[in-house]
């Protein structure tokens, strides 16, 4: 009688343990998550100038279409970004889950002949929204993407 | 021979049942004028300005597209609610992109490209504060 108490409370205590784990566990997320067509918008703060001689350049944005296949390149065909004054420049580059399998990505991409770093993303638990932030020769990056 | 028969028709139908339960490649979500109606919290952050400053909106969208008057109202850090006109529609067809214009105070914002999640309560976007000054912005269906 006292042994089935016993094992009947360990049972007990393992399922309370084992829902207690699932409940923090961090979301998984594959680079096939990553994987289609994503809406990117992303604003440029330049830095501020090394002498007051210099001129201050102003934060611009620009609007991008990112088509993605399933190994994480930026398919160039049907990549392009937009600047504020509608001018057109096709992309290419690469993005990756950081360490394959979180829900955090990183990536670069070719945009005329500014390489900018996606140094860090956050994919959303409905692999569908990424906050990120980066950098670029030009300045520092702030972003975001939607998958249309 | 039935036996092997009726192992066959099993297989098959548990490849089928699995075959069902693989999704398809996702196709480009599809959204309408209609996702943008009801109350909407916006947040534009401007940066150009000395110093960069944010503004907090409430839009009350019409089946239009139009915000409804009286009940869409603006304020930015000094708190004085400022009346808002706009407009905003689908850039084509049943994407889920958005473009249209804001104006707050006799100033114009225009919002030059807009995306809705695929949940359709959250959209992000950019555009310009008097046709030239970038200015970004998130909004979140209430």
């Amino acid at each position: 009688m006292c042994r089935l108490f016993w094992s009947r409370l360990a049972v007990a205590l393992a399922f309370v343990l084992g829902a207690g784990q699932a409940g923090t566990a961090l979301a998984a997320c594959s680079k096939a998550d990553l994987a289609g067509l994503w809406q990117y918008y992303v604003i440029t703060y330049p830095p501020a100038p090394a002498s007051i001689f210099q001129p201050t350049r102003d934060p611009y944005w620009h609007s991008c279409t990112f088509a993605i296949k399933p190994d994480g390149t930026i398919n160039p065909q049907n990549s392009v970004c937009t600047d504020q004054a509608g001018q057109q420049t096709k992309v290419s580059g690469s993005v990756e889950n950081i360490g394959g399998s979180t829900c955090i990505i990183h990536g670069t991409y070719q945009l005329g002949s500014l390489r900018v770093s996606l140094t860090r993303g956050a994919l959303s638990r409905g692999k569908d929204h990424i906050d990120g932030a980066g950098s670029s020769p030009a300045g520092s990056i702030v972003f975001n993407a939607t998958k249309l | 021979m039935s036996r092997l028969n009726r192992l066959i028709r099993s297989a098959a139908t548990g490849a089928l049942a699995l075959a069902c339960l693989v999704p398809a490649a996702p196709a480009a979500a599809a959204c309408s004028q209609s996702d943008l109606v009801g109350t909407w919290q916006f947040f534009f952050t401007h940066h150009v300005a000395t110093p960069p400053f944010w503004m907090s909106c409430t839009f009350e969208i019409k089946p239009t597209g139009a915000f409804t008057a009286d009940r869409s109202t603006c304020a930015s850090r000094s708190n004085v609610s400022r009346k808002a006109f706009g407009v905003i529609q689908p850039t084509a067809g049943q994407s889920c992109t958005y473009k249209g214009y804001v104006v707050v105070g006799g100033i114009r914002f225009e919002l030059n490209h807009a995306t809705m999640r695929r949940t359709k309560d959250h959209l992000n976007g950019v555009g310009l504060l008097r046709g030239l000054s970038p200015t970004i912005y998130s909004a979140t269906k209430l």
